[in-house]
């Protein structure tokens, strides 16, 4: 695990904000602007070149919430029929007495979920002025956390957590027997055995701080393995 | 100010290492984070610190002036310590005059220098009655991740230690010393009580949960010089003796570690 | 600072100083077209969102970048897009005569016109409602402390995921013995005859603080602006080189620690 030499051949380019990125054919993504044909970057970012489409992913910043999307928060503030939660954006989301699994009724709103405690759930509207709905009715996974704990990341880096098709999350998984669920806004929850948990931890760390290179999944894998092989002495905790 | 919020996990996290003595960090209760001291950083001041106990980080900065004494102490100089928790340092801190949060650490910090008579303030005196030193300690929060108490005393002390007077901007005839008068080494710990159990050095989620806290200046010989108890929960007589038993070792390796490094700079 | 004092002669009165020697050098050796020695620091504080710490001569800032958050209170929000708010101040301890803490006029003044210079740049409509609240302190002072403090702050948001059009660079310009010159140290802002704090987006050349005092004619006014974007330019590629450096580094980094929460 002390060494990263095997990454640093594999291209990742950092632009900055107002840095040319593109000239001529390539299409406009997302996290970059055009101006006259050139294509300039937004953000402090990778430069990403995918079916003609260049963009650059954000190294930082907030989560830029999308409807539908699962996410994990904790409740910030509650007020006489509705809690504000902290999703990791930059607007605290709104979810009425209405938008939980359970009949409130005329009871304290802090009965069911009390501030600092996490919840699982989706976005389930946004106005134009960005005020933020989310609910957890009616959706699998819309749920209060009781256990485990919960780490940030940059929003921007959840897709190569999840990996292809669930590829990335379903090895840290089986591999380090925790359970695991990524919310889409970067805040991830874990639960496992002391070590195990420790590991899958350093993984997602570890994906977050090379985000943008290639053969990611075999590397955290290799790093994975190399620890169950070496853990048999000593892990010190 | 408004508040921190810790979550609910990380609360029963915390709770729950506590049964096994342990900490979120997985320090011990009697174990304070990496301390960081880097004297003498600005130039403009007659004195200065960039002090961080993990990753809470303060800047300390003297400046030396010439004043009168006070009508009650002719003889003595004056000293006086101000913080700053500046909104640079959390997205709860709010600018404006200083919070009762920053009034209480500067008084304490100062109580801790003032009663360990650190300072010889009547070697403070220029002309007798008429003319002083004065020493503002000015303590600038840029950076809070818990226990500001202990930070702010830590790079006020470095600080005082490796001051010197500006004889030549007021015209005054140059001391073969020029050094600040520091005649004793106080240390100042802090230690919060969450549940029953106490630990030094509090993190932010530790002091934001923590039920009661308490500082203790303590002089080179292990000699209680200030103390001050913090929020609403309550200390037993015998506690309070315990942390005391237990300041003494964890306070000589950090006034050695201080120590250390105000001589080499010297 | 010892600069000053020998100037003082016993009687106390002041001599207008020689700034510029007959090799055409200025008294901390550099030329006329020369900034002093600047160094960028990314991401040195944990709580704020984004920041910097410059070193520009003797100047030492470290400037924060939190957000974009909710805009408190709720009647400064703009339904349209963020609203930028900066807070210029500087430690007591930043120069010679203690400054007393708190807002002054002076604070006030370059705050408001760094804000605005901030607002040129950043991709503001993305956030309606919120706020990017940029904090600059300066805790070492002398002369230049709003441009190398905008010059930290473009960096900081930078470091914060804001978006941007461009990053933002600052130097001033000045006369210093009847001569522009670039970027003046204190002792040549003092007994100068002008200065000019200014800022641009390098990419359009678009100005985004310009401020002056002191006499200048057209010509030399011209000459200076044309000098100050020389300046700007070689500021942000040291912009530039500071945020590429510290996330290259930062990614080089191997992860080996243990479970440390972000769940705040």
């Amino acid at each position: 695990m002390k060494s990263d030499g095997n990454y640093k051949t594999s291209q990742r380019i950092i632009v900055v904000p107002g840095e040319l990125i593109a000239e001529g054919k390539l299409k406009i993504g997302s996290g970059a602007y055009s101006v006259d044909n050139r294509i300039y970057s937004e953000y402090l970012g990778i430069k990403s070149v995918k079916d003609n489409v260049v963009s650059v992913i954000p190294l930082n910043g907030k989560y830029n919430p999308k409807v539908g999307e699962m996410v994990i928060g904790y409740v910030e503030n509650i007020a006489q029929s509705n809690w504000m939660v902290n999703i990791n954006s930059i607007y605290p989301a709104m979810m009425l007495a209405s938008d939980v699994p359970w009949r409130v009724g005329s009871n304290k709103l802090q009965n069911y979920i009390d501030i600092g405690e996490a919840i699982i759930a989706y976005v389930s509207e946004i106005d134009e002025v960005k005020h933020i709905r989310i609910t957890m009715k009616s959706r699998e996974f819309g749920r209060k956390i009781e256990d485990g704990i919960t780490m940030t990341i940059p929003a921007s880096k959840v897709p190569r957590v999840i990996g292809k098709n669930g590829s990335m999350i379903s090895m840290i998984k089986d591999l380090t027997g925790c359970r695991i669920i990524v919310g889409m806004n970067g805040i991830i929850w874990l639960n496992g055995e002391k070590d195990n948990l420790a590991m899958a931890v350093n993984a997602v760390k570890k994906i977050d701080k090379n985000a943008q290179i290639s053969g990611l999944t075999d590397n955290i894998k290799n790093m994975i393995m190399e620890w169950k092989n070496g853990i048999s002495g000593d892990v010190d905790e | 100010m408004a508040d921190e919020v810790v979550t609910t996990v990380i609360r029963e996290k915390i709770l729950k290492m506590i049964k096994n003595e342990k900490r979120l960090d997985n320090r011990n209760f009697n174990e304070y984070r990496n301390i960081e001291i880097n004297p003498g950083i600005i130039t403009s001041a007659d004195g200065s610190a960039h002090v961080s106990i993990g990753n809470t980080s303060v800047i300390a900065g003297i400046k030396i002036e010439t004043g009168e004494p006070f009508p009650d102490t002719p003889n003595a100089g004056v000293m006086t310590t101000n913080v700053e928790l500046i909104p640079m340092a959390s997205p709860v801190f709010e600018s404006g005059p200083p919070s009762p949060e920053a009034v209480e650490i500067a008084r304490v910090v100062d109580r801790g220098i003032r009663e360990s008579k650190m300072i010889n303030m009547e070697k403070l005196s220029i002309v007798k009655g008429e003319k002083v030193w004065i020493i503002y300690i000015d303590l600038h929060v840029i950076d809070y991740d818990g226990n500001l108490f202990d930070t702010c005393f830590i790079a006020s002390v470095v600080a005082l230690s490796t001051a010197k007077f500006p004889y030549k901007k007021f015209n005054l005839e140059e001391s073969a010393n020029p050094s600040v008068p520091v005649e004793h080494f106080p240390i100042e710990s802090t230690y919060v009580k969450i549940g029953n159990s106490i630990m030094v050095d509090p993190s932010l989620e530790e002091e934001t949960i923590a039920d009661a806290r308490l500082t203790i200046a303590i002089d080179e010989n292990s000699d209680i010089r200030a103390m001050q108890k913090g929020f609403s929960g309550v200390f037993k007589e015998d506690e309070i003796y315990k942390i005391i038993a237990n300041n003494r070792e964890i306070n000589r390796s950090i006034r050695e570690i201080i120590k250390g490094k105000v001589e080499v700079f010297r | 600072m010892e600069f000053l004092v020998m100037l003082m002669s016993s009687e106390g009165a002041v001599n207008i100083p020689k700034l510029i020697n007959e090799n055409g050098l200025r008294i901390d050796g550099r030329t006329t077209e020369q900034l002093r020695d600047i160094k960028i620091d990314v991401g040195v504080l944990k709580r704020a969102t984004g920041s910097a710490y410059i070193e520009w001569g003797e100047n030492k800032i470290l400037a924060a970048v939190y957000g974009p958050r909710e805009a408190k209170p709720r009647h400064i929000q703009n339904m349209y897009k963020a609203v930028i708010q900066c807070k210029y101040n500087m430690a007591p301890f930043s120069v010679d005569e203690r400054k007393r803490p708190g807002i002054d006029r002076r604070s006030t003044e370059i705050s408001k016109v760094i804000a605005e210079a901030i607002e040129g740049a950043v991709i503001v409509e993305q956030f309606p409602r919120a706020s990017i609240d940029v904090y600059i302190e300066v805790l070492q002072a002398n002369a230049g402390t709003r441009c190398a403090g905008l010059t930290a702050a473009s960096v900081a948001l930078a470091d914060a995921g804001i978006p941007m059009k461009d990053l933002i660079a600052a130097c001033a310009v000045g006369k210093i013995d009847g001569q522009i010159v670039l970027d003046l140290r204190k002792e040549e802002d003092n007994f100068g005859q002008a200065d000019l704090p200014f800022a641009m987006v390098p990419k359009t050349e678009d100005i985004v603080l310009m401020q002056m005092d002191g006499h200048l004619n057209e010509d030399e006014f011209k000459k200076a602006i044309d000098l100050a974007k020389k300046g700007c330019k070689r500021v942000y590629e040291l912009e530039v080189e500071a945020l590429k450096e510290h996330y290259k580094a930062d990614m080089d980094n191997t992860v080996t620690d243990k479970v440390i929460n972000n769940g705040r």
